[in-house]
């Protein structure tokens, strides 16, 4: 098993917060809609017709002989479930070349970094992942062991197939966090609409598009470019192709990005040349480009 | 085998030639590169071209090159010569020689310097000695119009000549014939090989009027006058009863004191104001030193007197025919009326200056008759320097005299092109094959 000990070492601490508040759940640490029963102060109301009277602030009644309500947070925890592209495209470069990891192996390392971040709030986490084998899911625990049980099915995957994701974030209950972590290379198009559905639905989206450096700054020379995906795809890749591939392919990760913020989900993008600990971190903290930089950068790629 | 359109022919060469070229740039698939963002590439063609150390294809580049060398060969007109094929001799001489012919060929044959030439087929084109409008004509006014009889006779016998391999020109100069250094070179260009000039003087011959000897009438005092002492000694002497009706010699009148007036000019001669003392009219007086004069291709270098020079007045509608070693005119040619004046701006002095062998060339332009500058023919120099190209093929006088680019045998053309469509059906037979055999190369990249 690949051994991701330095990277939960450096994740140690790190929290990470809902987006907004989730819906009423056990006691967690993610900010809740329900509010009421916690003994966390947050504000007083006017006493309305109906209002349960324990919650009348008496002392308040009593000094200003005016009828306040004492209202307080509820805590709660959140279901994260990650949903890892394991498509052939996702294997790439190749597997241990001169020690460089591969978009899979980025992609495995990010989703048991960000299992070890939620589980250290508690928050159940469930892994749903496509593969040349078909698709694995691991049910949504809290327990402790559900990193090494995350990094073990992971681990046991290997990339291939076309599988699209689309049809395992429909299912996704609405109340969950939702995490997509793909290159996406796949059903694009099908799965933004799947994230706007599920996001206007009430669950909290984050995708993280995993973009290999090899990827924005291909090997020098001539080389005929296969897509691994559909081996129908074959294009002249030199040096004179390349200013107009780098072009289309910015624009791209800006209109992905575009689209999937205008959808009310997060949007990461993470590098391969990267350090993991940081990239989990930028995910963690929303820290992915926002939409005038993607649109500045398409705008000054193409022109 | 010879080509009546040879530029076709290498046309053809540096088609196949590029060809070849062609078959060194090898169209090749690159190494695969599996790419999951291939979609952003730009579609097209996805073979490079490299240069390769060996022709790829040598199958398919002997088909197109000989298929090309084929057609090439079948449009330019090919002749296949024959082993007996000789060549064939223009021989242009004086009409006034036509009864003389047989000693004419004979001093031909004599002269010819290989043996191809002797047995050469002789066609003798005939020169008339008098033009239409009763002056004299032909070779006697100008050796240099024996090109253009040549070449015409070519074009007249060129269908004739199928069989010669190649054609030589021999002139046959008149004694005391003279050329139009001008005119002789223009229509040398013209003739694409060997000239040979050989003298003839037939039995019983007399000397031309072109070439007349002068006879001076000066008006000179002095018996011992520098410019007459010069040209009595190249026996051109002075003559005061020459009679008008007298055609065996040229009249030049040398006016050595008198101006020029209508009564001092020779009528239709050559009238030269060459003054003992001052300037010409006209010219300029100075007083300074030169080096040397030229005329006529020959230097007199001797320090001289300049004593006049010439006015932009006085070169209009004159012709230079000497000039000083710094390049100013020293004597001029203006014409007028049948003959012409010439004015000498060359202090003769009292010396021997002119008696220098060195002198002969500016003693004799001063005589010589009106008109451009002329020049003896030698036969010797003009033989030594036409004998240096050699003998024209007839290939080269078809493309210039005929546009006739029938092959011969008729059928060759025909063979050899069908010969070329027959390769280049077996070159696409051969190439569809190549490109089907080719499994590396998917359906939807194949050209």
């Amino acid at each position: 098993m690949t051994s991701y000990g330095p990277l939960l070492d450096a994740l140690r601490g790190v929290r990470w917060p809902a987006r907004r508040a989730v819906a009423a759940a056990l006691p967690g640490a993610h900010r809740s809609r329900q509010r009421g029963t916690s003994g966390e102060f947050t504000e007083y109301r006017a006493y309305r017709q109906g209002d349960d009277p324990k919650q009348l602030d008496w002392k308040l009644l009593g000094r200003s002989d005016r009828a306040f309500v004492r209202l307080t947070d509820d805590r709660a925890i959140v279901g994260t479930w990650l949903v890892v592209d394991g498509s052939a495209s996702m294997d790439f470069p190749a597997r241990a070349s001169d020690g460089r990891l591969c978009k899979w192996q980025v992609a495995c390392a990010v989703a048991v970094g960000l299992t070890a971040v939620a589980n250290a709030s508690h928050d159940p986490v469930g892994l749903a992942a496509t593969s040349g084998a078909g698709v694995t899911r691991l049910a949504a625990r809290a327990r402790r062991g559900t990193i090494g049980d995350v990094a073990r099915a992971l681990d046991a995957l290997a990339c291939g197939g076309a599988a699209p994701l689309t049809p395992l974030v429909d299912v996704m209950p609405p109340s969950v966090r939702v995490v997509i972590i793909t290159d996406f290379l796949g059903d694009v198009d099908a799965l933004q609409r799947t994230v706007a559905q599920r996001t206007a639905a009430g669950a909290i989206v984050e995708c993280v598009h995993v973009v290999a450096a090899d990827e924005l700054d291909p090997p020098a020379g001539v080389y005929l470019a296969r897509d691994p995906e559909s081996s129908t795809v074959e294009r002249l890749l030199n040096r004179r192709a390349l200013a107009a591939y780098q072009s289309r392919f910015a624009a791209f990760r800006a209109e992905t990005a575009r689209r999937v913020r205008a959808a009310g989900a997060g949007y990461t993008e993470i590098r391969t040349d990267a350090p993991l600990s940081r990239l989990v971190r930028q995910i963690v903290a929303g820290q992915g480009r926002d939409s005038s930089r993607d649109a500045r950068s398409a705008n000054g790629a193409s022109g | 085998m010879s080509f009546a359109l040879p530029l076709v022919l290498w046309g053809a060469v540096v088609g196949a030639l590029a060809v070849t070229a062609l078959h060194f740039l090898s169209v090749r698939r690159p190494p695969l590169l599996l790419l999951p963002t291939t979609r952003f590439l730009a579609g097209g063609d996805s073979r490079a071209v490299s240069r390769a150390t060996r022709p790829s294809d040598v199958l398919l580049l002997l088909f197109r090159v000989i298929a090309l060398l084929t057609a090439g060969a079948a449009l330019a007109g090919p002749r296949w010569d024959r082993r007996d094929a000789s060549g064939v001799r223009f021989i242009v001489a004086d009409r006034a020689w036509h009864t003389d012919s047989s000693a004419l060929l004979a001093r031909v044959r004599t002269s010819a310097s290989t043996s191809v030439e002797r047995a050469a087929a002789d066609y003798i084109v005939w020169s008339d000695t008098i033009s239409p409008d009763g002056r004299l004509g032909g070779m006697r006014a100008d050796l240099a119009s024996a090109f253009p009889l040549a070449l015409r006779a070519v074009a007249r016998s060129v269908r004739g000549m199928r069989d010669a391999d190649s054609v030589s020109l021999v002139i046959v100069a008149p004694p005391g014939g003279t050329a139009t250094a001008d005119a002789w070179s223009a229509w040398r260009r013209a003739w694409p090989g060997m000239v040979q000039v050989v003298d003839f003087t037939p039995t019983g011959s007399r000397r031309a009027r072109g070439a007349a000897p002068a006879v001076l009438e000066t008006d000179a005092i002095d018996a011992d006058d520098a410019v007459m002492s010069a040209y009595a000694l190249r026996d051109v002497h002075a003559s005061g009863a020459r009679s008008a009706t007298d055609t065996s010699t040229r009249l030049v009148r040398m006016l050595r004191t008198h101006r020029l007036t209508d009564s001092t000019r020779a009528a239709g001669a050559v009238t030269v104001l060459w003054p003992e003392a001052g300037v010409p009219a006209g010219w300029q007086a100075a007083s300074d030193s030169v080096g040397a004069v030229a005329a006529r291709g020959v230097t007199l270098v001797s320090p001289m007197v300049r004593r006049a020079r010439v006015t932009a007045t006085v070169l209009r509608n004159a012709r230079p025919i000497a000039w000083w070693s710094d390049g100013e005119v020293a004597a001029l040619e203006r014409p007028h009326g049948a003959g012409c004046v010439r004015e000498v701006g060359i202090d003769a002095g009292t010396g021997d200056l002119l008696l220098n062998e060195s002198a002969r060339g500016l003693l004799d332009a001063v005589i010589a008759p009106c008109g451009e500058e002329r020049w003896p023919v030698s036969s010797t120099v003009l033989a030594a320097q036409t004998a240096r190209q050699p003998r024209a093929t007839a290939a080269q006088l078809r493309a210039g005299t005929s546009r006739d680019a029938a092959s011969h045998p008729r059928w060759l053309a025909p063979l050899l092109l069908a010969l070329a469509i027959g390769l280049l059906v077996a070159e696409t037979v051969v190439r569809r094959r190549a490109v089907d055999d080719d499994t590396s190369i998917p359906t939807s990249v194949r050209a």
